[in-house]
């Protein structure tokens, strides 16, 4: 194994949500972002939600990075915070919390990855494949906060040059030209929602 | 006057979908009667009128995230049967391989992460640790082994199908890729560990059955029709085949039924108290034709698994009664009896010299208006039936689904248990997680079953505080 894989295998990114229902996809669509973006050193997984066999993957990983919509909060704000293991208030055996696949990590595997997780709040959780604006226009910041857990775990992705030299707008063409056609004012005010350790 | 009282549990935990489950009391406390209400909703059958039937396999694969690959499967056979073409054989085999992974995978879920709190914790143990957690407290190598299989599975449907969930790999006229070397062996290689799991996990369940004979004594014990696909030598089968029923004393009632045919030996009847459709077998009418699908139905209509530790597994279970095995406490043995065969056959289908084939795909203009695709789900026997104009487009579509064939087996044995279990004037926590944990025997995915639009029978009941009926609604 190459250094490159070695260090791919130490970040794990868990993006979850069911791109048929609208904003709930949004996660998958910054996976997507964070894919192209930086040939990542991290290795992605794409779920509709959390099942227990996500702790072996984890237990691999020293940084374990959630990505989830939630209807909580202002459209489009972006919150990032570090998560420790939590076996309570388990009630469906195959559909956990981040927090509790990291406890099935410590528990089965004997692995404490560090964990975080980005919650992208959604405006629309109807049936179909489109974001909302808010939701697109989360993405850059969504990137950008999973940079920030890269910096500090001392990996710098390559293709990263446009975030590190303060790049206002990470994304890809195609998406910038869709967030030009939207003005979601939240995503201004997410720059101080890091909750970084 | 004592009052009448109802207990509901809603919803019922642990299972794929949303439910609830009424239990009727009457003036002395005791049990009158008992109901299995499925209370989600969908709709598959209507909004897939109109497109391509092409784009079937695709569509139905979103009825469920736990067994797309069922959906897949059926909906691919009734597409061939629209295309009229028969499909190459390493695609027949591919396919096979495709839906015994997923069985694999579905099970390990049903026993492992949904079943095994009450089988390892106990019917009464403290709610709060009636989960995976508390499994993994207890014997983590059960957890282990449980999250191993289920990961073994999906990886196969991965390799397969390109991703776990939702796969399109599976098209009208075969499989849309052929099988790598560098997959095949990567597979092979998984065996194995998957093999090892299965016998453990068989050697454990026996260990641990004895504590649960007043359970099975009144988990759904009692005699009802199994319905199944065998093979033409009566083996077990969860791809192609005809459709055989044996009655409760194992003696065969119907055998050699064309899957294309249901419709002459399976009627569909709707209450209005649930989403989910009541099937039964015709020639006894409803409800006297009850029957139930899946693991411990295959097992009892099935002459032989027709692989080694399979078969041996298959004998021993049939000894556990004389006639048909009854309870359906047994659902969750025959499902791992279903496991070690599944994981058997996979190893014989990757080493057949066809496997590695290009030639894996069958291509044609539709050549009938009217196709049906029947095959064995996980949890029992699904049926997708589709009608296409002359542009191919879907007029009608009608699905069966496992869960509704074993819905009256359900509320019969909702009632049974609760009958035995739920008395006096304490309820406990205990009483109520076994009538819950009956339900979890059948393993009923609710997702995949209530998709019926437009003739379902609706009923809105307005009571008062004191349980009178003030008014009521129904539309059918």
């Amino acid at each position: 194994m190459n250094s490159k894989d070695e260090q791919a295998n130490r970040l794990l990114i868990i993006a979850c949500g069911n791109p048929l229902r609208c904003d709930d996809g949004v996660a998958w669509q910054a996976a997507e972002e964070i894919r192209r973006k930086f040939p990542s050193p991290a290795k992605i997984i794409c779920v509709h939600q959390l099942t227990p066999e996500l702790s072996e993957e984890a237990s691999c990983a020293d940084t374990v990075i959630f990505i989830d919509a939630t209807r909580n909060g202002e459209p489009g704000k972006v919150l990032c915070q570090a998560i420790s293991p939590d076996s309570t208030a388990v009630r469906f055996s195959h559909h956990l919390a981040p927090a509790q696949v990291l406890a099935l990590c410590k528990q089965l595997y004997g692995a404490e990855p560090r964990g975080f997780l980005i919650s992208i709040s959604g405006e629309c959780f109807d049936h179909g494949k489109g974001l909302s604006p808010a939701a697109i226009n989360a993405i850059p910041q969504t990137v950008a906060e999973v940079y920030e857990v890269f910096r500090r775990m001392g990996v710098e992705p390559r293709g990263s040059s446009a975030l590190s030299r303060g790049c206002a707008n990470p994304l890809s063409a195609s998406l910038q030209a869709f967030n030009s056609r939207s003005s979601n004012p939240s995503v201004k005010t997410l720059i101080s929602a890091h909750n970084l350790p | 006057m004592a009052e009448r009282r109802t207990i509901i549990i809603d919803p019922v935990t642990r299972i794929e979908g949303h439910s609830k489950i009424t239990l009727h009391l009457n003036e002395d406390g005791h049990i009158e009667d008992a109901r299995f209400h499925v209370t989600q909703f969908r709709g598959f059958e209507k909004f897939c009128e109109g497109r391509p039937f092409s784009e079937m396999p695709s569509l139905m694969a979103r009825i469920c995230g736990i067994c797309p690959v069922s959906h897949l499967i059926a909906s691919a056979k009734a597409c061939d049967a629209l295309l009229a073409v028969k499909i190459p054989p390493t695609a027949d085999k591919l396919r096979r391989i495709f839906g015994l992974a997923q069985v694999v995978q579905s099970h390990a879920l049903s026993l492992f992460h949904l079943s095994s709190p009450d089988l390892l914790l106990g019917m009464d143990a403290d709610p709060a640790k009636s989960n995976l957690f508390g499994v993994l407290e207890k014997n983590p190598g059960l957890a282990r082994d449980g999250i191993e299989l289920r990961k073994f599975g999906q990886q196969i449907i991965e390799r397969l199908g390109g991703k776990r969930i939702h796969p399109a790999w599976v098209v009208p006229g075969g499989v849309s890729e052929p099988l790598s070397q560098d997959d095949r062996d990567a597979i092979l290689q998984t065996i194995p560990g998957a093999l090892a799991i299965a016998e453990r996990t068989i050697e454990w369940f026996k260990s641990i059955i004895e504590k649960f004979r007043e359970e099975i004594a009144s988990f759904g014990n009692f005699p009802t029709l199994f319905m199944g696909i065998v093979k033409d030598d009566g083996g077990l089968t969860f791809y192609d085949g005809k459709i055989r029923f044996v009655d409760a004393s194992g003696l065969v009632v119907a055998k050699d039924l064309d899957p294309a045919k249901y419709f002459d030996y399976l009627g569909e009847k709707v209450e209005p108290w649930s989403y989910l459709k009541s099937t039964y077998y015709k020639p006894k009418g409803y409800p006297d034709g009850i029957y139930r699908v899946g693991p411990l139905a295959r097992l009892n209509v099935a002459d032989r698994c027709g692989t080694p530790r399979a078969d041996q597994e298959l004998a021993e279970f049939q000894e556990l009664q004389r006639t048909s095995v009854l309870s359906s406490f047994h659902y969750h043995e025959a499902r791992l009896v279903e496991i070690l065969y599944c994981v058997e056959r996979m190893e014989q289908l990757l080493n057949d010299p066809e496997i590695l084939s290009k030639h894996v795909r069958a291509v044609a203009r539709p050549n009938a208006q009217e196709g049906v695709g029947a095959a064995e789900a996980p949890r029992g026997t699904l049926f997708h039936h589709y009608k296409i104009d002359d542009q191919g487009l879907i007029q009608w579509a009608n699905l069966i689904i496992a869960t509704g064939q074993n819905n009256l087996a359900m509320n019969k044995s909702v009632l049974q248990v609760a009958r035995h279990f739920v008395k006096g004037e304490k309820i406990t926590h205990g009483m109520l997680n076994r009538v819950e944990a009956v339900i979890r025997a059948y393993d009923p995915c609710l997702s995949c079953s209530t998709h019926a639009v437009g003739q379902m029978a609706l009923e809105v009941q307005l009571l008062a505080p004191d349980g009178n009926l003030l008014d009521q609604v129904q539309r059918s």
